[in-house]
C-alpha cells in the first residue's frame, strides 16, 4: 500500500507555510515549570523580535528581574480573542539585550524604565532618554545586583533638541509638576508656534515609588496592600489583578459569591473614575455646570461605598482568595457582608440610574461643548493600532477589545461593549457615558443575584491561601477603568519573589503626546483629562 | 433644551451641599496650595472632591490657589519624592508670610507605606515641622476639612516655620 497522505472529502490537509508566529516561537524555546513561561536563547529571542513586527499578538509587557529580561504577549489579535497569554524569557548576558521598541512603540516606556532600575539598555531602542531617573536618587540602577553610585550629573530635564520651527517662531514653555491641580506629578514641555502646540514631552518620575522594589520578597499581604496603591483610580483592578495572579499561582479559586462582590466594587470603581475623567474635562472645557453636577454624583457615590465598607475609594476590599467586608459588624448591621456589598451596588443603581442620564442629556446640550470637544485631541485607528492601545481610548478609536467579555466574573452579566471609531475627545467621553450605563446595569443585575440567594459569612467570601514552598508563577489580568491591568506574579514559602505590573497609563501618556499635538494650548488640558492618565500608575 | 439647562441650574444651585460651618477666616478666604509630593494620588482625589464636592469650602472660609504666591498654606499628599521634594521647597519660599504647613494622609506625615528608599524621602515627618497633619490612607474630604478648621480655630500660621524638605533628605 501507498504511504501517501490520506485526504478527506478530496480536499488537501492544510500545510502552515510562511512564517512561524510569535507564539510557535515562544513555545519552540525550553519549557519551564510554569506552562505559559518559556526560555528563549538569545538567537531564538532575536527571531522572536524579528517575527514580533507583524505578527498579530498583542504586547503586554517588559520587566527585567536582574538576571532576565522577560517579554509577555497576548496570543491573539486584539483583546477580543481574549486571554491568551504567553512569556518569553532571556538570559542577560552583559549590559545590553534585544530591544523589543522598535518593533513595538508600547514597549517604549518599559525599555526606559528598566534602563532606568537596572541600567540595562536596549539595543535599537526607539527612545532611549532616561524616564523616572533624572539624577536625584540616592542611586543609579538601584535594582541592579551592584547598583551605581549616586548620580551627580545635571538637574536640567533631559529633552529633545527643540523644534526647529518652533525654535525660529514659537516658545516653548513648561507646565508641571506643581500648578495646584490634583491630576498628579508630571512635567509637560509644550513648544507652541502658529498657534498650535507643535510638539509635545512628558518629563515623568516625580511619583516613582519604587513599587518593584518594595513588592520583591514582601509578604502576599505586604504586596496585596502596595498592589491597591498603584494608582488609586484603579485600586481595585490592581488589587483584584494582583489577588487574581495569586490564587492563579498557588491553585486557589475564589468563592462565587466573593467574585461577585468584587465586579461590584470594580464596576463601581469604574463609575467612579469615569465620573471624575468626566468633571475634569468638561472643567476644562469651561462646562462648570456639567462639571459640578458629575462631581456631585461621584461624591454621593464615594458616600455610599464609604457607608458600606469603610473604604471610599474600595481599596482594602478585595484580597487574595475574595474580599473583605468588615464595615457592617463595626456598625452592628443585621445584615451580612454579602447582603452589604448588594445593597451598596442597590444604592448606587437607584441614586445614579436617572442622574447620570441627566447630566448626558446635559452634556449634549450645553452650548458650544460638542463642538470644543469633536474638534480635539483626535487619534486616529492606525495612532491607536500602533501605540496597541487598549481601554476606553483604544475603544474610542475603533480599536482593543474589552477582557470583561472574557472574564469567567462576568460570565452570566449581560453588558454591551461600548465603541466608537471618532477618536477625539467627544468620542472618548461617549464612551465614559456608555460604560457608566453598562456598569449600573451589571451592578443591578448581580445586586439582585445576591439578593435573591442566602446570606454568606465572611468565612465563605474568602478562600484560605495555602502556603507552598514551591515556586509558583501566575498572572491576571482585570479590565480596569482606563485598560486591561495585568500582574504577574512569582511566589514561594508565601512571599511574593517578584511582581511585574502593566498599567495602561505608561501607554496612555504616549498616546495623549500625540492626540495633544496639533490641537490649541487652550485645549491642552482637556485632551490631557480625557485620557485619564494616572501619573502614579505610570512612574510606579 | 433650555428645561435641562434650567433644571441643571436649579439642581446645581440648590442642591445639598456639606453642612454649614461658622466662618472662620476674617476678612479675606484662607488660599491653600496643593501639591502632590509623589503618592497614589488617593489624597489627592479626596482634596478634589473636597474642592467640588458640595463640602462649604467657601461658608468655612477657604479656598485653593493655583500659585504658591497667594497662598497662606502649602498642602502636602504623597510620600515626598526625592525628585518632588525640591518642588515643594520652591513652592513653600515662593509663599508670602505667614505661612503654614499641612500634611494630608498617612504618606504625606511618615511615608505610610512608602517608606524612605532610593527615591523617596519617606514623608515630611523629621524634614520639617509640620503646622497640621491630618493621618489617614487616604482621609476622607470631612476628615481633611475638620483638619483645616481646627488647625486654624487655634493656632496662628507660623512665621518662622522652618519649612519642608531638607536639601539632602
Amino acid at each position: 500500500m501507498s504511504g501517501g497522505p490520506i485526504i478527506f472529502g478530496g480536499v488537501p490537509a492544510l500545510v502552515s507555510v510562511g512564517k512561524p508566529s510569535v507564539s510557535q516561537i515562544i513555545r519552540a524555546g525550553e519549557k519551564t515549570a510554569c506552562r505559559w513561561r518559556f526560555q528563549l536563547d538569545e538567537f531564538t529571542w532575536h527571531s522572536f523580535v524579528e517575527h514580533l513586527a507583524d505578527d498579530p499578538a498583542v504586547f503586554v509587557g517588559l520587566w527585567c528581574d536582574g538576571s532576565q529580561i522577560h517579554v509577555l504577549v497576548n496570543d491573539g489579535s486584539s483583546a477580543e480573542s481574549g486571554v491568551r497569554p504567553i512569556m518569553a524569557s532571556c538570559t542577560l548576558d552583559g549590559p545590553r539585550y534585544p530591544g523589543v521598541s522598535h518593533v513595538r512603540v508600547a514597549a517604549v516606556p518599559f525599555e526606559r524604565m528598566i534602563r532606568d532600575l537596572y541600567g540595562v539598555e536596549a539595543m535599537d531602542a526607539v527612545n532611549a532618554r532616561p524616564l523616572i531617573d533624572h539624577g536625584m536618587w540616592t542611586s543609579t540602577a538601584p535594582l541592579a545586583r551592584r547598583s551605581g553610585p549616586r548620580s551627580f550629573g545635571t538637574d536640567l530635564p533631559e529633552f529633545d533638541p527643540p523644534d526647529e520651527w518652533v525654535a525660529a517662531h514659537g516658545m516653548v514653555f513648561g507646565k508641571g509638576p506643581a500648578t495646584g491641580s490634583t491630576e498628579g506629578p508630571v512635567h509637560f514641555r509644550l513648544g507652541v508656534a502658529d498657534g498650535v502646540i507643535r510638539t509635545v514631552e512628558t518629563r515623568a518620575g516625580y511619583a516613582h515609588r519604587g513599587l518593584i522594589a518594595r513588592m520583591r520578597d514582601a509578604t502576599i499581604t505586604g504586596a496585596l496592600e502596595l498592589a491597591g496603591r498603584i494608582g488609586a483610580g484603579s485600586a481595585v483592578a490592581h488589587q483584584w489583578a494582583f489577588s487574581a495572579a495569586v490564587e492563579n499561582a498557588v491553585g486557589i479559586s475564589c468563592p462565587v459569591p466573593a467574585t461577585w462582590c468584587r465586579v461590584i466594587f470594580c464596576e463601581t470603581e469604574r463609575i467612579a473614575m469615569h465620573l471624575l475623567t468626566l468633571a475634569r474635562t468638561a472643567r476644562a472645557a469651561d462646562a462648570e455646570l456639567v462639571s459640578s453636577g458629575l462631581y456631585r454624583l461621584r461624591e454621593q457615590i464615594l458616600r455610599l461605598c464609604g457607608e458600606a465598607s469603610g473604604r471610599r475609594l474600595l481599596m482594602d476590599c478585595v484580597c487574595v482568595g475574595g474580599v473583605i467586608v468588615t464595615r457592617h459588624q463595626e456598625r452592628g448591621d443585621p445584615i451580612g457582608p454579602l447582603q452589604t456589598v448588594a445593597a451598596l451596588g442597590r444604592e448606587i443603581v437607584c441614586l445614579s440610574e436617572v442622574r447620570i442620564r441627566e447630566l448626558h442629556s446635559l452634556w449634549r446640550v450645553i452650548p458650544g461643548l460638542k463642538h470644543r470637544l469633536q474638534c480635539a485631541g483626535r487619534l486616529t485607528g492606525e495612532q491607536a493600532k500602533k501605540l496597541e492601545l487598549q481601554g476606553v481610548a483604544g475603544r474610542a478609536c475603533g480599536y482593543g477589545g474589552d477582557f470583561r467579555l472574557h472574564m469567567d466574573a462576568y460570565e452570566d452579566v449581560s453588558f454591551r461593549q461600548a465603541i466608537s471609531t471618532g477618536g477625539d475627545v467627544a468620542a472618548r467621553c461617549e464612551i465614559m457615558f456608555e460604560e457608566i450605563g453598562e456598569s449600573l446595569k451589571i451592578l443591578k443585575t448581580l445586586a439582585d443575584r445576591i439578593s435573591a440567594g442566602e446570606e454568606k459569612g465572611p468565612e465563605d467570601l474568602c478562600a484560605v491561601v495555602p502556603v507552598r514552598p514551591e515556586h509558583s508563577e501566575g498572572y491576571a489580568v482585570i479590565e480596569g477603568p482606563h485598560g486591561p491591568v495585568w500582574h504577574v506574579v512569582t511566589v514561594q514559602n508565601g512571599l511574593v519573589e517578584q511582581c511585574f505590573i502593566a498599567d495602561p497609563a505608561s501607554t496612555l501618556l504616549m498616546a495623549a503626546e500625540q492626540a495633544i499635538l496639533g490641537t490649541s494650548p487652550d485645549n491642552f488640558d482637556l485632551v490631557r483629562c480625557s485620557f485619564g492618565v494616572s501619573i502614579a500608575a505610570a512612574d510606579l | 433644551m433650555s428645561t435641562i439647562l434650567m433644571r441643571a441650574l436649579f439642581a446645581s444651585l440648590l442642591g445639598p451641599s456639606g453642612p454649614a460651618l461658622p466662618p472662620v477666616a476674617s476678612r479675606s478666604p484662607l488660599m491653600l496650595f496643593h501639591v502632590d509630593s509623589g503618592g497614589c494620588e488617593a489624597c489627592g482625589f479626596e482634596v478634589e472632591s473636597l474642592i467640588n464636592g458640595g463640602f462649604g469650602l467657601a461658608e468655612a472660609g477657604l479656598g485653593f490657589a493655583s500659585t504658591p504666591r497667594t497662598a497662606d498654606m502649602l498642602l502636602v499628599t504623597g510620600a515626598c519624592s526625592r525628585m518632588m521634594a525640591p518642588v515643594v521647597r520652591a513652592a513653600w519660599e515662593a509663599m508670602p508670610q505667614p505661612r503654614g504647613l499641612l500634611a494630608v494622609g498617612a504618606c504625606a506625615i511618615d511615608g505610610g507605606p512608602f517608606s524612605a528608599n532610593y527615591a523617596m524621602l519617606g514623608g515630611l515627618a523629621g524634614q520639617s515641622s509640620v503646622d497640621c497633619a491630618i493621618p489617614g490612607c487616604p482621609p476622607s474630604p470631612r476628615d481633611i476639612l475638620d483638619g483645616i478648621i481646627a488647625l486654624i480655630s487655634t493656632t496662628q500660621l507660623n512665621p518662622e516655620s522652618s519649612g519642608p524638605i531638607t536639601a539632602e533628605g
